[in-house]
């Protein structure tokens, strides 16, 4: 009997919880996480709009421009396509070879800077990469890739971004 | 007021529970982004086959401006994109899933007979 009464706190609790666990998955976490308003009230407070679907068929488009170069890249010799940059523009891009691997040095060289210092982000012996790159500083940035091997390879760039195409150097 | 405590850390470990569920999502990318996807993708189909339905694609899709590229479809599978190309008359459906990954790229006619209704 004195377990059946120590147990009744619990189980008045536990049924509280529930109930208060239910009134507000129907008033918010339904309408919010899966768009199910059965009372409206989620509606009324701005909860569906999480769960708004892109209308079929609708003219929304990407207002990003993409940029992209076919580039070859001799055998046995290197080639290095840059960006001017300021301080603190992103670019974001992705390069793929037609087949085989290059050495790739994405680095950035300071303006003014006649010293020949330059600044790696990224070295690697690969077919692609993907990436960004957020210029910590004034300059020309970009790619010098290396073909190692004794066949030409082309390599496809594509880049958007804030910058000014400086192209082959 | 222990039963107001009880109650209380009962429903707020109930309640936790779409917290955990936000963690999945974090990968999602908007449909802007999606928009951006498909036409880097067209691009990239017309450099070399990446092993999609539509195999390599004609050079004329890397001039195809964003205009042509719409999100047609969206689940909780992914979007559908369509982009047409008016000068070589051809339609393309970009599968991608919600992070942002193209699983296909079909043209018009393989689409059609595989998706069950026309967009």
């Amino acid at each position: 009997m004195q377990i059946h009464q120590k147990n009744t706190p619990l189980i008045k609790a536990t049924i509280g919880s529930i109930a208060v666990a239910v009134i507000v998955s129907l008033l918010f976490i339904l309408p919010a996480e899966y768009n199910i308003d059965p009372t409206g009230v989620g509606e009324k407070l701005g909860l569906t709009v999480f769960n708004e679907q892109v209308t079929p068929n609708s003219t929304k488009q990407s207002e990003d421009t993409q940029d992209f170069v076919v580039l070859t890249v001799p055998a046995g010799k290197g080639i290095e396509y840059k960006l001017s940059m300021k301080q603190y523009q992103k670019a974001t891009y992705e390069w793929v070879t037609d087949e085989g691997e290059l050495y790739v040095d994405l680095h950035g060289e300071p303006i003014g800077d006649d010293t020949g210092y330059f600044e790696s982000f990224a070295i690697a012996t690969v077919n692609e990469m993907k990436g960004s790159l957020s210029a910590p500083f004034e300059g020309s940035h970009g790619w010098y890739w290396k073909n190692t091997s004794d066949k030409d390879i082309q390599v496809q760039l594509i880049f958007s971004g804030d910058y000014v195409i400086e192209g082959l150097k | 007021m222990k039963i107001f405590s009880i109650t209380f850390l009962v429903a707020a470990i109930t309640m936790s529970s779409s917290l955990w569920a936000h963690s999945f999502g974090h990968g999602e990318v908007s449909a802007d982004e999606i928009l951006y996807i498909a036409q880097k993708s067209a691009k990239m189909l017309t450099f070399k086959d990446q092993g999609m339905s539509v195999g390599k694609i004609d050079n004329s899709w890397n001039t195809i401006g964003t205009g042509a590229f719409k999100i047609v479809e969206q689940s909780d599978l992914g979007f559908i994109v369509k982009a047409t190309n008016d000068e070589k008359n051809q339609t393309l459906y970009f599968e991608i899933n919600p992070n942002g990954l193209v699983k296909d790229v079909k043209d018009a006619s393989s689409f059609s007979n595989n998706h069950g209704h026309n967009h």
